[in-house]
């Protein structure tokens, strides 16, 4: 039997999802721009889609864009709107996805600035920071809801009733917090939100920056008039229907999910437990279910994982970024976790698909590995 | 009117082989791991990625570390333009591109013009031929990079890159090229051609939207347009667009086993359609009648009458065409590829694209011919000119057009 629990990097795409896409893929190959008969197939087709999507978020159809995913939305949104002013300084968190933090060190050599806010131990923001930093320069603030790896919600209607009180432009990146939380962009007072269709058992490199009316946007890339020329290039049309579909199926099936998820995490939780010296990351009562990261002390993760993975039981070590980059993860040092803790943290995301005994074999398996590693290491 | 329609809009995109579709489907629900992961899951994905990028390079002429995968050809085109200009040295700030280019290449290029690089927009002769001389002479020790398409998008011209790449070489300026429409349609080689950056798709070969690839020749230096997490050589960020790459690939390994085979085949129906088109009265080719053209095009000018009207009309009778190059075509300004190769703003809006792939068939240009003949013979019996009572010789209706305007 085989397991996986690294969901929130990579993720099977639902079946229904794929079946949406196939028509489009066989079908309508037009592109929307084109006036011919399949042009414009196309073009009520992808329109059908923005509709759809704006509604899942209480936006209104002209405010959603249409991305490769959430790393370009994110790239859009910091470059973006930061660009539109001469100068000025962005305000983030230590925890951001890098997708936010590196463009904003790239605008640095343009005369930019980050001001990076710092997390407590459980990855979260603290306000009296945020409203310290906050000045006449700043003129973005970037907030993930959810932090991928801990799982930890951010405060994010006080962050953005903050921001929005000094006039600033607010970014929010809901790729994680989409499978679990009702999105509605007017409640939340967002001007920009990042969502991705791959947590969402959608198709890879889709996703959308929903951009509120009348903000000023500087694209990333020239080209064509596509996205009302905030995004050009040919759009990707079965992409956009998996996106659209998926993110449907969250809206309609989220009760249940997050239900199926509580479940599961609460199970995880406590058969981790049962291993000595297991320390669960930020597990604060706000964690999202199904986001878990934990570590045992002196235990090498990369090691263990290699023996999970000879049993067919597939987690992560912290995000694949950190893992091209060899590197600790920059969330879990930013919560104050030594280099040392951060190599020996392990992380579990969890589909609504998963099920108590794939987590009962993972523990099977995980349990005498992490006791053939204390042997060695002694 | 339920007969299938026939699809002659094929340099704007193309439909996806079922073969390829098949290839796909298992990269969506069963190896859907991350590449960047390090378990098996993702280092199968990982080495399906790694396959794909090895079968295109070989397909290019290039090392497969050379290849960046994108999210499509415009990205590819920004990514080289913004991502070459990114590292100029103040004293490199001028960049050579021709009139002729896609927007794809024309906008990047005329922000980074706004942002204070020189440019030259060079000329191009009567079908649309950028000169190596021309080029030789407009390049100066400012001279950063030089971007020309190679297959032009709307009037099917393919350029000598080696005569281009090898003047650029000469001189030591990188040299780009827009490969969107050529690959897989004529020749391309990035190492004998003497490229440096070229910017290629799938979508035009019969493979997936939403993926693409940037080749940027090793030793060429340029800067990312995105960032986030390290992926493709710390190049391009965010998780392989894992299926549409296997599609890519999938898509280039059928187009160029049957290379030969389907150029002659697409190369027939193209010049049935033009022998037979051309024999409309007042009708011109745009662009060359040679093997310097993209077997998949033909331009064709249909004087007095709007190409738009055409393009409707033909639609009604289920042909699909464009009319302008598809990312204009919601634009009024005549394209600027036609105005460059020397035609009237009027002829310009009387041109229409027919473009083709391997589906297409004789049967289908016959039965496209007579539309279009039907369509052009309506639309001039409705139009206040009529080029028989012209005075000048054929061929220029401007003049006639501005007195009869006079009169009404």
């Amino acid at each position: 039997m085989s397991a996986y629990f690294d969901h929130i990097f990579a993720s099977p795409i639902d079946p229904r999802v794929v079946e949406a896409m196939i028509p489009f893929l066989r079908g309508t190959y037009g592109s929307p721009i084109s006036q011919h008969k399949i042009g414009r197939e196309a073009a009520a087709a992808i329109q059908d889609c923005r509709e759809r999507v704006a509604a899942c978020i209480n936006a209104s159809p002209d405010e959603i864009i249409f991305t490769s995913g959430g790393i370009e939305a994110n790239n859009l949104a910091i470059k973006g709107l930061l660009t539109v002013h001469d100068q000025g300084q962005l305000i983030a968190s230590a925890v951001e996805p890098l997708s936010v933090l590196k463009p904003a060190e790239s605008l640095e050599r343009w005369g930019y600035s980050t001001s990076l806010l710092p997390v407590n131990g459980h990855a979260q923001i603290d306000l009296l920071h945020l409203k310290r930093r906050i000045n006449k320069f700043t003129k973005l603030a970037s907030a993930a809801w959810v932090v991928a790896e801990v799982g930890t919600v951010q405060p994010i209607e006080e962050i953005a009733e903050e921001v929005k009180s000094h006039g600033v432009t607010f970014h929010c990146d809901a790729t994680i917090a989409a499978r679990y939380f009702l999105m509605d962009v007017r409640s939340l007072n967002v001007d920009a939100m990042t969502l991705c269709a791959s947590p969402l058992a959608g198709p890879p490199a889709t996703g959308a920056l929903y951009l509120r009316e009348n903000t000023r946007l500087q694209p990333l890339f020239d080209g064509g008039p596509q996205e009302m020329g905030r995004r050009s290039g040919k759009e990707n049309l079965p992409g956009i229907v998996g996106f659209t579909t998926a993110l449907e199926l969250q809206v309609a099936e989220r009760q249940t999910r997050f239900k199926k998820l509580k479940q599961l995490d609460k199970h995880l939780k406590s058969r981790l437990l049962e291993i000595p010296d297991l320390v669960i990351h930020a597990d604060l009562p706000s964690r999202v279910p199904g986001v878990m990261s934990c570590r045992v002390e002196g235990i090498e993760s990369e090691a263990l994982l290699i023996m999970l993975d000879q049993a067919e039981i597939y987690a992560s070590a912290g995000s694949p970024c950190a893992s091209i980059l060899r590197k600790a993860s920059h969330v879990l040092t930013a919560m104050g976790l030594s280099p040392e803790q951060a190599a020996s943290s392990l992380n579990f995301s969890l589909s609504w698909h998963n099920e108590i005994t794939e987590i009962d074999e993972m523990i099977s398996v995980l349990k005498p590995a992490l006791e053939r590693l204390k042997a060695m290491s002694y | 009117m339920s007969e299938r329609l026939i699809y002659f809009d094929n340099n704007d995109t193309t439909p996806l082989l079922d073969a390829v579709l098949q290839a796909m489907l298992p990269y969506y629900t069963r190896h859907y791991g991350n590449p960047a992961s390090l378990h098996q899951l993702g280092l199968e994905a990982e080495e399906a990625v790694g396959e794909a990028r090895a079968t295109l390079a070989g397909f290019l002429g290039a090392k497969p570390e050379e290849l960046i995968f994108t999210a499509g050809a415009t990205e590819a085109n920004n990514l080289a333009l913004f991502g070459a200009a990114a590292y100029a040295p103040e004293k490199k700030r001028h960049l050579i591109t021709s009139k002729i280019e896609h927007n794809a290449v024309m906008n990047p290029v005329k922000r980074l013009e706004k942002e204070g690089f020189k440019v030259t927009y060079l000329e191009v002769d009567g079908q649309g031929f950028v000169s190596p001389d021309d080029l030789r002479k407009a390049i100066t020790p400012q001279t950063l990079l030089v971007s020309i398409v190679h297959g032009n998008h709307e009037i099917g011209t393919v350029q000598d890159l080696k005569a281009l790449g090898g003047v650029c070489r000469e001189r030591g300026v990188l040299f780009h090229t827009d490969a969107a429409q050529s690959l897989s349609k004529v020749p391309l080689n990035v190492t004998d051609d003497l490229v440096d950056l070229a910017s290629i798709n799938a979508h035009k070969m019969h493979g997936p939207k939403g993926v693409g690839a940037l080749y940027v020749r090793s030793g060429v230096k340029i800067r990312k347009i995105m960032e986030g997490a390290p992926q493709e050589n710390n190049m391009r960020p965010g998780t392989e667009n894992v299926p549409a790459i296997i599609g890519f690939a999938e898509a280039a390994r059928i187009a160029f086993a049957n290379f030969e085979a389907d150029t002659k085949q697409i190369c027939a129906v193209r010049d049935r359609l033009i022998d037979q088109l051309l024999q409309i009265p007042h009708t011109l080719l745009n662009g060359p009648r040679d093997h310097r053209r993209l077997p998949t095009n033909a331009d064709i000018t249909f004087k007095y009458i709007e190409g738009e009207a055409i393009l409707m009309h033909l639609s009604m009778r289920g042909v699909c065409v464009s009319s302008g190059s598809a990312c204009s075509s919601k634009s009024l300004t005549p394209s600027n590829v036609l105005t460059s190769i020397g035609l009237k703003h009027e002829d310009a809006h009387g041109s229409i694209r027919f473009s083709f792939s391997k589906l297409n068939t004789m049967e289908e240009v016959d039965i496209a011919v007579a539309k279009v003949r039907e369509v052009v013979e309506l639309l001039r019996s409705m139009t206040a000119f009529i080029p028989e009572l012209h005075s000048e010789t054929e061929g220029h209706g401007g003049g006639y057009y501005k007195k009869k305007k006079d009169e009404i």
